[in-house]
């Protein structure tokens, strides 16, 4: 930390005590790193984040409260500065798929080395992507059977149909009621969808569902 | 003599009639407490089946939650001390190794029990990822077709899941098969699911109440449960052909 340079900003969360302790200790060694918080699941991350401005995460995909995929999600959703490292003890295709489309930019299974993980760190901090051997070849594949898109805008999928061609009709400054009469719903119908795109984005405004959608590809102007 | 003969007609007639109430009450007991013994049978399979998805989901969930991050923290620890000795650093690497072994023994068994990817995600993607691994490491290749079956409830997707993982487990086991295709036709009342395979197939006249597998009775009591049919297409030589038919 007194090498002269910025240290790496980095903060944990993973439900298992004994680990995170354990992680902390490892990598809080390293001087190109600064251990500046950890939590015990999604939720308390956040706030360490808010509190903290970590440059890096090492989060741990599944947790109570508010999972990896989430926290991950909502970084994302709110353009914040903060990488995402996932680090797992599984390397399951879907939890692979649903933290990267999520916008992680990192995944390593737990048994990764002090090295890997300490790589992996810089690696993302300096906006590239890092996998682990295991996930890299897991992801050939899984581009290979087009069973993951590595351009993918963060979660579309995340939206039905309808909800898509809601939240393009919101974009186009249509009223409730119009885009009721376009889509043959009642102006109730679409006030319950427009509800709901509302907390899928996490906004408060239709002006956060505009940009959200545009930042998203989902309305292309 | 006329009212003596009318007299036995109908004291025929009564004891017929008499015979008939008494057989008629017998067949509807027997009836009743067949339809009730089919009934308590379907109960007793529903509760042990219901009793082993709970029982393995707990077992997963111990290894998932406890041992799994127990064992990863002893391996991250063992790994972070230092010494100078070389002796040393080959022993922590081989204990490591040990312990790498177990950890992976411990995804493979709980996924066995219950994927992860069944209860998150659903069971196409947990078809897919049990196919994707199969088709990596055995000589089986699978192929999913038209996987957009309609929604199930978590129950019928868990037995939808262990019914196909029986027949692929069935069909590596004994068929000798390279091939299999696995099929979803949904209609508005049904779900028609065909899994074929070119392996080598097998005389159905083999297959008796006594006789029927282990693998192919789990089949029958997951698809009865759903209230559903299995119809079994098969002779030597020509490969096997499963069609089964799920109501909504």
């Amino acid at each position: 930390m007194l090498t002269g340079y910025t240290s790496i900003k980095v903060a944990i969360a993973d439900d298992h005590e004994p680990y995170r302790i354990g992680l902390k200790t490892m990598i809080g060694k390293s001087a190109e790193i600064e251990i500046v918080g950890d939590a015990a699941n999604g939720r308390d991350l956040l706030r360490v984040i808010d509190e903290m401005n970590p440059d890096v995460v090492l989060l741990d995909i599944l947790m109570p409260v508010m999972d990896g995929v989430e926290v991950t999600r909502h970084l994302t959703t709110k353009a914040s500065s903060v990488k995402v490292v996932a680090l797992s003890m599984f390397n399951d295709d879907h939890l692979i798929i649903d933290i990267l489309n999520a916008g992680a930019k990192g995944y390593l299974i737990k048994n990764a080395t002090k090295q890997e993980i300490l790589d992996a760190i810089k690696a993302v901090y300096y906006h590239h992507t890092y996998y682990c051997r295991s996930t890299s070849m897991k992801l050939a594949r899984l581009i290979a059977n087009n069973q993951f898109d590595p351009n993918h805008k963060v979660e579309k999928d995340i939206f039905s149909p309808k909800e898509i061609e809601i939240m393009q009709f919101i974009c186009k400054q249509m009223t409730n009621k119009e885009i009721g009469d376009r889509l043959y719903l009642s102006t109730r119908t679409v006030e319950g969808y427009r509800q709901k795109i509302v907390e899928k984005t996490n906004s408060k405004t239709t002006a956060g569902i505009v940009i959200y959608a545009i930042r998203n590809g989902i309305y292309k102007i | 003599m006329d009212s003596y003969e009318t007299k036995i007609y109908i004291a025929i007639l009564i004891g017929a009639a008499v015979l008939g109430i008494i057989l008629l009450y017998f067949i509807i007991t027997i009836l009743k407490h067949q339809r009730r013994a089919v009934k308590f049978h379907e109960e007793k399979i529903l509760a042990e089946i219901t009793t082993l998805e709970k029982e393995r989901s707990r077992i997963v969930a111990d290894l998932h939650d406890e041992l799994g991050p127990l064992l990863s923290t002893v391996r991250m620890q063992l790994n972070s001390l230092e010494t100078p000795l070389q002796q040393d650093h080959i022993l922590i690497e081989k204990a490591s190794g040990y312990l790498d072994n177990v950890l992976m023994r411990i995804r493979e068994i709980s996924n066995d029990l219950m994927p992860q990817a069944l209860s998150r995600k659903g069971l196409i993607t947990a078809l897919l990822e049990s196919i994707n691994e199969l088709n990596e490491n055995s000589g089986l290749q699978i192929q999913l077709v038209n996987s957009t079956p309609p929604e199930f409830s978590k129950d019928k997707e868990v037995h939808i899941y262990r019914i196909i993982q029986e027949i692929i487990n069935n069909t590596i086991k004994h068929a000798g098969a390279t091939k299999m295709i696995i099929e979803m036709e949904p209609s508005t009342s049904q779900l028609r699911l065909k899994i074929s395979d070119n392996g080598c197939g097998f005389l159905l006249t083999a297959i008796t109440s006594e006789n029927t597998g282990l693998g192919l009775k789990n089949i029958m009591s997951r698809v009865d449960i759903m209230k559903g049919d299995v119809y079994l297409d098969t002779s030597p030589g020509k490969g096997t052909l499963y069609t089964i038919e799920i109501p909504l």
